[in-house]
């Protein structure tokens, strides 16, 4: 016998006696998922049932879930698919000999002719990615946000907030704004006025900063820079038809700490 | 000693067994089939004969597919068979047959493979004497134990792997699944590393 022999696992064998007692029904083993094996009660019953098959995974009773793959159509193979002989054309004609050119009418004025132009398209124009303060917030509540601290684009970005496309920025919206109940200091691109109101209201604050797109790119991917032996460049300011929109410029690299909104002046 | 639940009692997910399964035999297809289009077959590109005043069908060319030495139309090139599969899934799948074996009690934990002599027959007495075993895979630490793994050659019932090389095919194959118990915790490591570091 081989040395150091120590079974740690031979459940089957002790229960094996009681097989001939129950006839082997067939375990159906669903796609999807087997409750019962996920918690150790119930699974002495299981075992038993278990016995009817000779193990639960053999190569030869493999499927994936119904509904999960499906057949394509080919087309002109017989009589029997539907879709034989003239395969889905209908009765000669330049439709079922050849291709004609897509959005053709017969040299009458194609829609797309008839109808007027419009617009222009602005270079630009900034899009900002939306998050809401229920995603924030439960993000905070699975621990991955620290709500001590400055939570800016870059931790939105990093916690899967966000996501991987930021374009210009993020804009901060209201959709589960309910759920902010402690302080929390944000600085983001653009807020809605709701969502401003929720912050404020739970004692926290934000603060709408600028950063253009090298300096976007600084604050998410500092790595970035370093890989090029690049310094990070300095933040610019914003030019003046968005000075309106913003309270300051943004800080490189990202901050920590929130910059407090100035103290109302004593009268 | 105790196995992890979150590795060894999972719910069994068939549909994902056989999604690690096809991916695992798509990829190892070789792929190495070829045939030759019309541009391909060896012969010239005339016009065999006029294409009116002589009797026979029209032809541009002796190599279309309805000749013999023609080329095969839509026939099969050189290609990768693989498909791609995502790492959650494949972990899950073998997760879901470790669960398996163990939920059957055909997974069996040694202290180490220390065996005495590297005979053939040694082993083959050993798994005659475990009961309802066909065929048995035997997952040893990284470097396989050299006397072990002449002692199982020429065994057609029983493989050894190195404990990188465990994967879900290789277990479906095999209906008995033996570990020495620094594989356990290494499989455990294994399954509890972030997939995206």
């Amino acid at each position: 016998m081989l040395k150091n022999f120590t079974k740690f696992i031979s459940t089957n064998r002790s229960l094996r006696p009681l097989l001939p007692l129950h006839p082997p029904s067939p375990i159906s083993v669903h796609n999807g998922i087997l409750g019962f094996f996920g918690g150790s009660h119930g699974a002495g019953v299981v075992r038993m049932l278990a016995m009817g098959y000779s193990s639960l995974l053999n190569l030869n009773d493999l499927q994936d879930s119904p509904g999960r793959r499906k057949q394509k159509t080919r087309k002109g193979r017989g009589i029997g698919s539907g879709k034989g002989k003239t395969a889905g054309r209908g009765h000669k004609g330049q439709k079922a000999r050849g291709t004609h050119k897509c959005g053709f009418e017969g040299g009458q004025t194609p829609l797309r002719r008839r109808l007027p132009k419009r617009g222009f398209t602005n270079q630009f124009s900034l899009t900002f990615q939306p998050i809401g303060l229920g995603k924030i917030a439960k993000l905070i509540n699975a621990g991955k946000i620290d709500s001590s601290e400055l939570i800016t684009m870059k931790t939105l970005k990093d916690t899967g907030a966000v996501g991987k496309q930021i374009e210009d920025g993020v804009r901060l919206m209201g959709r589960g704004a309910e759920e902010i109940q402690w302080p929390i200091h944000l600085e983001v691109s653009r807020v809605t006025v709701r969502a401003k109101e929720a912050v404020e209201a739970a004692g926290g604050s934000v603060r709408k900063v600028h950063y253009n797109k090298l300096g976007l790119r600084a604050l998410l991917k500092p790595e970035w820079f370093e890989k090029k032996r690049r310094l990070l460049p300095r933040p610019a300011r914003p030019p003046p038809k968005i000075r309106d929109k913003v309270d300051s410029i943004g800080r490189l690299p990202a901050p920590t700490k929130p910059i407090p909104f100035a103290p109302e002046p004593e009268p | 000693m105790v196995l992890a639940g979150g590795v060894f009692d999972v719910p069994i997910r068939k549909d994902l067994v056989h999604r690690v399964v096809r991916w695992q035999l798509a990829k190892r297809q070789q792929g190495t089939h070829s045939t030759k289009t019309i541009s391909e077959v060896s012969g010239t590109g005339r016009k065999p004969w006029n294409q009116k005043g002589t009797g026979r069908a029209r032809h541009g060319s002796l190599r279309g597919p309805q000749f013999r030495h023609g080329a095969t139309m839509h026939g099969p090139k050189p290609r990768s068979h693989a498909i791609k599969l995502q790492k959650k899934v494949r972990r899950l799948g073998l997760k879901s047959e470790l669960s398996a074996r163990t939920a059957e009690g055909k997974l069996i934990v040694f202290e180490n493979f220390d065996i005495a002599t590297h005979k053939t027959k040694h082993i083959a007495s050993c798994m005659s004497q475990m009961d309802d075993v066909k065929k048995v895979l035997l997952v040893d630490d990284d470097s396989i134990n050299e006397k072990l793994k002449m002692a199982t050659k020429n065994l057609h019932y029983v493989n050894v792997l190195p404990s990188i090389g465990l994967n879900l095919y290789d277990i479906l194959r095999h209906d008995t699944l033996v570990m020495t118990k620094a594989d356990v915790d290494k499989i455990v490591e294994r399954m509890h590393t972030p997939i995206n570091c």
